[in-house]
């Protein structure tokens, strides 16, 4: 935690999404606070379908016409508010402000490039001048970073012959090689063994830790939430309903959901009871 | 004699170009799964085991080996022998996205293996087990009428849950089946898969990477590295005497869930990849 302070990264107050669907409108966020601060990885933890991936693609813009997001303030340190921004604007701060790897990862590869395409035309969205070759390199070298053991037959490839664990590897590269100061990861390692995961975690926290960046991330692992978070926001139907450091979350945990879920961590040796 | 049985089974993906390398997925593997049972599959990202997955139920064809359910040969099957097998063989996706027809709604995507297998049942009574399978994967009934893209990441992947097993098939293969989901769903979704295999006998092929949930669900353990099957044990025995170095580097590096006991694994110990640090010691 060399570099983490009191200076913020990402200020988000009460940020609320709804949804116009056939069947009325949907609020699937309700009103979410989020506060990261430079040099510090916040968890999201939560029930499946309680808006953590919707929060954050509300923040990132990236949700259909449908729907609308507001929020009091949506600031992003040495940027401006988020939802201030012009949504065409939006793909300048996403990749060079804002790295996103989006929970999930065959939906953020074009099926019809090449690999190597697709950091090419990120590298040339956001630099002026990158030749093929060194965009190549830069990519060899982002594979190799997250354990991609023949990093230039995946570039020569496309994403569906890719495996699970190999398409979210190719997406945290991407997400990862314009080095943006803030990283925010939809359930990044789902597909990775201990062993990897522990790999890339390190990599990242790495990254944030040493140079001041920040990150958020989503996971149901409480593993990855103990060990390489600092702070925790639990979630529950559309709002945060408990924060704090992971040590104050994970060991008192307060409400009544965080409660359940942390006692459902499957002791060591326990087989499933289902007796019910 | 088990349910299934596969039966050194090699599969090449060929290179797409010239200078392309071909991938070897399955160098060789043999399996079986029996009636009432749950073989976990665990091992390294792209080790092959949603190949294994693909080739247990013949979506993909092999270039040698043999795949049985039942002691009859799948790649012995003509088309129509084995759409009739089908109805005893299902998949959860491990992309449950990728897996949905965007354009179709819920209830019709949960009751497509009825329709196929089971149309004498009548349009009355396969809405009646569609709208019950949803509730038992935790879904609301409503949902059966939104389409995929409203719903999140954890309610696809479980309405792929509800697809695989609304026909009570025989076997199943389940790949990474609850990785999108809390830890009280989770246990929810395996007691529901763990009641149904007592019920009906179902077999399991349940490839996973969270440790705890295949200590908690399976029988067996089958490990895979680099395309090969390296040990198969009974699950207890497995976590107890871990014999080949990548199994043991895999359960070294179990994070807790508690941060007042910080993890000791330091990837790979010094190593680059777990690749160096499995080859630079030898098999205990
Ligand atoms: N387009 C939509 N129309 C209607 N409801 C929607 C739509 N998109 C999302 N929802 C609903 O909003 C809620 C929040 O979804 P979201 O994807 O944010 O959940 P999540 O916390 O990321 O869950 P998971 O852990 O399962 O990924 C869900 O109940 C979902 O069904
Ligand atoms: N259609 C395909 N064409 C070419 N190569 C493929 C194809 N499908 C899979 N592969 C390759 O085969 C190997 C095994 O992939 P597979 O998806 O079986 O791995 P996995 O063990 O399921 O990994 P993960 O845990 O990441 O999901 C990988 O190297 C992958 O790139
Ligand atoms: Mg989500
Ligand atoms: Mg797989």
């Amino acid at each position: 935690m060399n570099a983490q302070s009191e200076e913020l990264a990402l200020e988000v107050r009460n940020l609320a999404v709804s949804i116009k669907t056939p069947h009325g409108v949907v609020h699937p966020v309700k009103g979410v606070d989020l506060t990261v601060h430079k040099g510090e990885i916040v968890g999201i933890v939560g029930e499946s379908g309680c808006g953590k991936s919707t929060t954050i693609k509300g923040l990132l813009r990236l949700l259909p016409a449908n729907s609308t997001v507001t929020a009091d303030k949506a600031q992003l340190a040495g940027y401006g508010d988020l939802l201030a921004t012009p949504v065409r604007r939006m793909r300048e701060v996403r990749g060079a402000k804002i790295g996103f790897v989006a929970q999930n990862p065959f939906g953020s590869l074009n099926p019809i490039y090449k690999i190597e395409r697709q950091f090419y035309e990120l590298q040339k969205a956001h630099k002026t001048k990158v030749s093929r070759k060194e965009s190549r390199e830069i990519a060899l070298r982002m594979l190799d970073g997250v354990g991609i053991v023949n990093p230039a037959r995946v570039l020569d490839g496309y994403a569906h012959q890719l495996s699970g664990g190999m398409a979210q590897r190719v997406v945290i590269a991407l997400a990862t090689t314009l080095s943006p100061q803030l990283l925010i990861a939809d359930e990044p390692t789902t597909g990775l063994d201990a062993t990897v995961q522990a790999q890339i975690l390190d990599l990242i926290s790495g990254f944030v830790h040493q140079e001041g960046r920040s990150m958020v991330l989503v996971t149901h692992d409480l593993g990855v939430i103990a060990q390489y978070c600092q702070r925790v926001v639990v979630m529950y139907d559309g709002q945060v309903v408990e924060h704090g450091s992971v040590m104050d979350v994970m060991v008192e945990p307060q409400h009544p959901y965080t409660q359940r879920l942390i006692a459902s961590v499957p002791k060591p040796g326990e087989k499933l009871d289902v007796s019910r | 004699m088990s349910l299934v049985e596969i039966e050194d089974v090699h599969k090449v993906f060929p290179a797409r170009q010239r200078g392309g390398e071909p991938v070897h997925a399955l160098k060789g593997v043999s399996l079986h799964v029996n009636e009432g049972e749950t073989l976990a599959v665990i091992g390294e990202s792209g080790s092959g085991k949603s190949t294994l997955g693909r080739v247990a139920l013949r979506l993909i064809d092999v270039d040698s080996g043999a795949v049985r359910i039942d002691g009859k040969d799948l790649g012995a099957m003509d088309a129509n022998t084995l759409r009739r097998q089908r109805a005893d063989m299902q998949l959860v996706f491990q992309e449950p996205f990728e897996s949905l027809n965007p354009r179709m709604a819920i209830g019709a995507i949960v009751a497509e293996p009825l329709q196929i297998h089971q149309p004498q049942l009548g349009t009355t009574e396969i809405r009646r087990q569609v709208l019950s399978t949803l509730e038992h994967v935790g879904l609301p009934q409503s949902f059966a009428d939104r389409l995929p893209g409203e719903l999140s990441g954890g309610q696809q992947q479980r309405v792929g849950i509800a697809r695989a097993i609304i026909s009570r098939p025989r076997f199943v293969v389940l790949d990474e089946p609850t990785s999108s989901l809390d830890l009280s769903i989770r246990a929810q979704i395996l007691a529901l898969l763990a009641e149904l295999q007592r019920e009906y006998s179902m077999a399991y092929l349940f490839v996973s990477h969270d440790m705890h949930t295949v200590e908690w669900v399976s029988d067996r353990i089958a490990v895979m590295y680099l395309g090969e099957i390296v040990e198969t044990k009974p699950t207890r025995e497995l976590f107890d005497a871990p014999e080949h170095p990548y199994t043991q580097t895999l359960l070294s590096a179990r994070l807790s869930p508690d941060p007042r006991e910080p993890h000791a694994y330091k990837a790979f110990a010094g190593h680059k990849t777990v690749r160096d640090a499995v080859e630079n010691q030898e098999p205990a």
